[in-house]
């Protein structure tokens, strides 16, 4: 059952009760207890394609509640608490939605060593999936939501999720968070986009968070090889540009794009290393998001042929 | 400890240290001559520059003592007395 089988009074009395609202979000299970509406209207409008579970077993326990003293009515806030702590401080109450998804962010970040992380958007198409490790403010985002609009699969934006002990991709496709004029970008270039509520203001200025296309929720478990690991920059006014990696250039770019390498030592060592000796490693300077996705859509057909 | 080689240039993993180094070709051919046995300097120092087959040899050898001394501050080897 998905979040948008259940009406919306039935997912406010789960997540209002003592057993909350557990969510699959790719490999993890979410529990969310909470009694804010507002929160719970944009959390089921994003997470609509998510399914329900039984929650048997839950990864993260998360409670978004108000603050006990006078912000609970006056300027209310809200704090974001996991297994029974505050890590952050309290956010205004209309920004719960982003502080939720920054808060689990967190949760998994520092937890999920099972996986190797990396800052990257990951796609799929004939079966091969193409990274993009990035850090903030390279256009990964944009890229990998036109992706996904285009009817590529979308696994990720924020979480590269390599398997430890076989390198395989895990999709996490959450909502993805549009930042400033990324946003006009993306609802320009496809009219259908579902994007959820405009945030002004946060840390990271103006957010909005695009709705993760249907069909890739729905293949959250369906883990794929990476093919490619492509280091996108968005130039303004430049031309689509690949251009090979060396490859210890890319082992290093790609290990310090990590969240966990040095955690996860040498099995962090021997997943970059095989993802090096298996993909192919480029750069790539774009602007045109219609151009880029035509070109990378040729380089795949072109990959499979070399398979073939 | 963890090497791997892509064209000139190599990777190395020390699980001592838990740190990741990228090495040029003299380095990662040290390493690897050390990790198939101990080896005394002047037998690295003959044994690389055969492989090189570079003219100057007081450069080679100046190179090599700075890169021993490199792994050995990084913990990538450990030098005995019966070395020297």
């Amino acid at each position: 059952m998905k979040i948008k089988d259940i009406t919306f009074k039935q997912l406010v009395e789960h997540s209002s009760g003592s057993k909350g609202l557990c969510v699959s979000i790719g490999p993890f299970v979410v529990r969310i207890r909470t009694k804010e509406k507002s929160f719970l209207q944009t959390f089921s409008m994003l997470y609509q394609d998510f399914e329900v579970s039984e929650g048997e077993f839950v990864d993260f326990h998360i409670d978004m509640r108000r603050p006990t003293n006078v912000r609970r009515w006056v300027n209310a806030q809200i704090i974001f608490w996991v297994d029974g702590i505050a890590p952050f401080e309290p956010f205004p109450l209309d920004h719960a939605f982003p502080l939720f998804e920054w808060g689990l962010n967190w949760c998994i970040g520092r937890s999920a060593h099972q996986y190797l992380m990396l800052h990257s958007g990951v796609v799929e198409k004939y079966g091969k999936a193409i990274i993009f490790p990035a850090l903030p403010g390279s256009g990964k985002s944009t890229l990998s939501s036109a992706l996904g609009l285009r009817g590529w699969r979308f696994l990720s934006d924020e979480f590269g999720l390599i398997r430890a002990n076989d390198g395989l991709l895990q999709p996490m496709p959450r909502p993805v968070p549009l930042k400033n004029t990324s946003i006009q970008v993306i609802q320009n270039f496809e009219t259908s986009a579902v994007l959820g509520p405009v945030y002004p203001k946060t840390r990271k200025g103006t957010v909005s968070h695009l709705q993760s296309p249907t069909a890739s929720v729905e293949q959250s478990n369906k883990l794929v090889k990476p093919a490619m690991v492509i280091f996108p920059r968005y130039q303004e006014g430049s031309e689509t540009i690949f251009e090979e990696l060396p490859a210890h250039y890319a082992f290093l770019k790609l290990s310090t794009n990590s969240f966990n390498y040095e955690v996860m030592g040498l099995k962090g060592f021997e997943r970059v290393r095989d993802m090096i000796d298996s993909c192919t490693c480029l750069s790539l300077t774009y602007s045109n998001l219609d151009d880029v996705i035509d070109q990378l859509d040729k380089r795949l057909v072109n990959e499979s042929s070399h398979d073939g | 400890m963890s090497i791997c080689l892509w064209d000139e240039s190599a990777v190395v993993y020390c699980g001592l240290s838990g740190q990741t180094h990228i090495l040029n070709l003299l380095a990662y051919e040290i390493l690897q001559l050390l990790q198939e046995s101990p080896n005394s300097i002047l037998s690295l120092i003959s044994q690389l520059e055969l492989l090189f087959e570079i003219d100057d040899k007081a450069v080679l050898e100046t190179q090599i003592q700075e890169l021993l001394s490199n792994f050995e501050s990084l913990g990538l080897i450990e030098v005995t007395d019966s070395e020297n």
